[in-house]
């Protein structure tokens, strides 16, 4: 694979050169709920093809390149929607396909390896489903809906919801999961099956990391647009 | 090949025959180490967030008639090894507040070996190394986690402070890179520090 090189991109770069270079990019366009083949379309194309805006596609196309984004966003409430919907596909992305993967793996693992920290290490996982799930389901019983009223301009001034309840109780889901590959790699002994840790620990990588850049899409950019909003 | 960490020690002893023994033995110990004396821990307070000490050696007496700032200090060194150097009885629960302990009838090789000794675990430590590195109370903290007990159960049978345990903690998520009970309990089990019989697992 090569290594991601710092490029200018503009909203005339041509996107596939991007993703044939950067294949973390097919997740993003995933999330954005967008077609893989991009033909020769520049990112201008794309976004107008698609409603999204291009400071926020180039916002988040920055954000999966490199980690985090340093430009002043200049986003507006056009942009919730994509938004939020870019949000609703990667929980469905965490619910029905990485952490099924996962399980699978440690079922595997724990078949080849009847030894109790490895039986435990399941059920911390089983656990670790559980609190992720509420997290899930806070957001989507309670912020989505709350930037719905704002997309739908049906917010009312006594919203019993503000965004800064959200930003109080937004807490770190990724933590446990760094756990797990921390107590994968340094302390759990396995007999057999060590392809299927590899794997695991592969699969751990990748939801830790899209797990990593959907809290800074809530704490770096949607947070501070609602807050924004809700100021003026 | 490895790395020589340069130890800091910080020492805060008001004997000045004591201190000298202390430096004279730490020299002779042949480890890389660097020795600066305070007078109290109001002065080891003010330059110890700039200038962090892997050790400090104190005189029990400050954790006894300095209790506030003594809590201070270790709230700030939380990663430091608190070591008393004890000449004289202290209750039990005063000793408890200090990871280890040095005694004054201690001879050159028992004292030597304690050093080399914590001055590897350290250097392990910087190297990112696990297991080895907690400390005999670490691991003891560890095992009562592991076996479900809370912070304030823990703190009544080591019969120590809350915030102490709460330190201890903080420094085994440091050297193992894990924070939750059930992961600790993991960490434990495949350590065998403890049988799954006995953890919170059961």
């Amino acid at each position: 694979m090569k290594k991601t090189i710092k490029q200018s991109i503009s909203p005339d770069t041509i996107l596939s050169d991007l993703i044939l270079d950067n294949p973390q990019l097919l997740l993003m366009m995933e999330h954005f709920g967008l077609n893989i083949v991009v033909h020769k379309d520049t990112i201008r194309q794309i976004c107008e093809q698609n409603q999204i805006s291009i400071q926020l596609f180039i916002l988040i196309l920055q954000l999966y390149l490199y980690g985090e984004v340093f430009e002043k966003q200049q986003l507006t409430k056009n942009d919730l929607l994509p938004l939020v919907n870019f949000l609703k596909n990667s929980h469905f992305y965490f619910r029905n396909e990485k952490f099924p993967e996962i399980e699978q793996h440690i079922n595997k693992i724990v078949l080849n390896n009847n030894t109790p920290p490895i039986k435990l290490l399941k059920q911390f996982y089983k656990e670790y489903l559980v609190e992720v799930e509420k997290h899930l389901t806070y957001e989507e019983k309670y912020v989505f809906p709350y930037i719905q009223r704002w997309i739908d301009n049906n917010k009312e001034s006594n919203d019993s919801f503000s965004i800064n309840q959200y930003k109080k109780r937004h807490t770190d889901i990724e933590y446990k999961i760094l756990e797990m590959k921390n107590l994968l790699i340094k302390h759990i002994e396995l007999e057999k099956d060590m392809v299927g840790r590899r794997k695991l620990l592969v699969s751990l990588s990748e939801v830790e990391h899209d797990l990593y850049l959907h809290s800074y899409v809530e704490d770096n950019i949607l947070i501070p647009l609602i807050i924004n909003l809700e100021n003026r | 090949m490895r790395k020589e960490v340069k130890i800091s020690i910080a020492i805060v002893e008001p004997s000045d025959i004591i201190f000298e023994g202390l430096q004279l033995f730490l020299n002779k110990t042949n480890k890389q180490i660097q020795v600066s004396r305070f007078e109290n821990i109001c002065t080891l307070l003010e330059i110890v967030e700039n200038e962090p000490f892997h050790i400090l050696i104190l005189n029990p007496y400050f954790a006894q008639a300095e209790k506030n700032q003594f809590h201070r200090l270790q709230q700030k060194c939380s990663n430091s090894h608190f070591v008393a150097i004890v000449y004289q009885y202290y209750p039990k629960e005063i000793i408890r507040l200090f990871d280890d302990k040095i005694s004054i009838t201690d001879d050159f090789a028992t004292f030597s070996s304690f050093i080399h000794k914590l001055v590897d675990s350290i250097a392990n430590i910087h190297e990112g190394s696990t297991a080895e590195s907690l400390s005999e109370r670490e691991k003891e903290v560890l095992i009562h986690i592991a076996s479900g007990l809370s912070n304030k159960e823990i703190a009544d049978k080591l019969c120590i402070s809350i915030h102490t345990v709460i330190s201890h903690r903080k420094k085994i998520t440091e050297k193992t890179g894990i924070k939750s009970r059930s992961g600790l309990t993991i960490y434990a089990i495949s350590n065998k520090l403890i049988s799954i019989e006995h953890s919170f697992y059961r």
